[in-house]
């Protein structure tokens, strides 16, 4: 049992949607919580020990599972010194390739829809946690099904099927900046260099806190090396269903095209 | 304002490519600065003056030195009020 006195909590960083607060971070004594309204809080110390999610009462046991399992499991896990993205990820032929992008920009989608191949293996749906292995950059396969939600099924126009699913630990291939452009006749994919493959990577990073120069230093000699030795590509394409399926076609050709080097 | 300058504290730098990207570690606040903005912050984190930095900005860039002149102080002043440099006259 997390023991708080009422109130004592400190609330540095909330996040709104339609003006109400969708999750908020902070602080108590020497733990650091993370709160999502009407689901759960997580706390923890600033290592990452003593980690303990609680659900509120009446909070849907669905959502509070699921934000456990990767909201607040990714946080935690940055406390560690790992690395969480705010990230989808597949596996096509032994690499892992993780798609950022801001809310909506079409993470699951894109999983998804490369899943329906069957040489397409799903490692994360929203949340992608990644070790250093002899500095190799591996993903932690997170999934045991899709998880896109109503709305994004009716996008696809057709059921989400199961999907196989990546059971080990792969390297990270290539990390895929999704962003949405009306006036991409076709899906481009184009790698990015220089200080914009930091911001990419960096832009999706999971964390919770901002005032540890310790951890910040971390945080920064990790990035830079992950947006140095990994591709970081940029995949414009237009905002509807056709533009899914040839993006799917671009990103397995250009998977092969790294195997064939 | 032509004072010495130096790299604010716990400020880091890394590079990618001809870009450099910036962090405070205080605030865990990162900032980029593009090709011609690299250069001069890694002349003055090297100890060059800015005029100095303003030097090899011209003889890397096709850009004239009234014009890297103008846009080299406009940054220094950006980079110190951001705190990611410092005037050595003042105190930390």
């Amino acid at each position: 049992m997390i023991d708080l006195v009422a109130g004592s909590v400190v609330w540095e960083r909330e996040w709104l949607v339609d003006g109400f607060v969708s999750h908020r971070f902070g602080r108590a004594a020497d733990l650091v919580i993370a709160e999502w309204t009407g689901v759960g809080r997580l706390y923890a110390a600033r290592d990452g020990s003593r980690s303990r999610f609680e659900a509120f009462d009446g909070a849907d046991a669905g959502a509070a599972d699921r934000v456990r399992r990767f909201l607040g499991e990714g946080l935690v896990r940055h406390l560690r010194g790992e690395i969480a993205l705010h990230a989808s990820s597949v596996v096509i032929g032994g690499v892992a390739v993780a798609f950022v992008g801001a809310s909506g920009a079409g993470k699951s989608s894109i999983a998804a829809a490369l899943c329906r191949r069957a040489d397409v293996e799903l490692a994360a749906d929203d949340t992608l946690f990644i070790v250093q292995d002899h500095g190799t950059f591996r993903v932690v396969p997170t999934e045991n099904a899709n998880r896109l939600d109503r709305q994004d099924a009716a996008g696809l126009k057709r059921a989400v099927e199961p999907v196989r699913v990546a059971r080990e630990g792969v390297p990270l291939g290539a990390i895929v900046a999704l962003v949405a452009d009306e006036s991409a006749t076709d899906p481009r994919l184009v790698a990015l260099e220089g200080a914009m493959r930091f911001r990419v990577v960096s832009d999706a990073l999971l964390r919770f806190v901002w005032d540890d120069d310790a951890m910040n230093l971390r945080d920064f000699e990790t990035l830079g090396m992950l947006a140095s030795e990994v591709p970081v590509l940029e995949l414009r394409r237009r905002w509807e269903l056709s533009a899914i399926a040839r993006s799917v076609d671009a990103i397995v050709r250009a998977v092969a095209s790294w195997s064939d080097r | 304002m032509n004072g010495s300058l130096r790299v604010g504290g716990g400020v880091h730098a890394r590079r990618f490519g001809d870009e450099v990207v910036l962090v405070d570690v205080r605030r865990g606040v990162y900032f980029s600065l593009n090709d011609v903005g690299s250069l001069v912050w890694n002349e003055l984190a090297a100890g060059a003056s800015i005029d100095g930095a303003i030097g090899a900005v011209v003889a890397t860039f096709l850009v004239d030195e009234t014009t890297a002149h103008a846009d080299a102080y406009a940054l220094v002043d950006e980079l110190v009020s951001a705190g990611l440099l410092e005037r050595a006259d003042e105190s930390r």
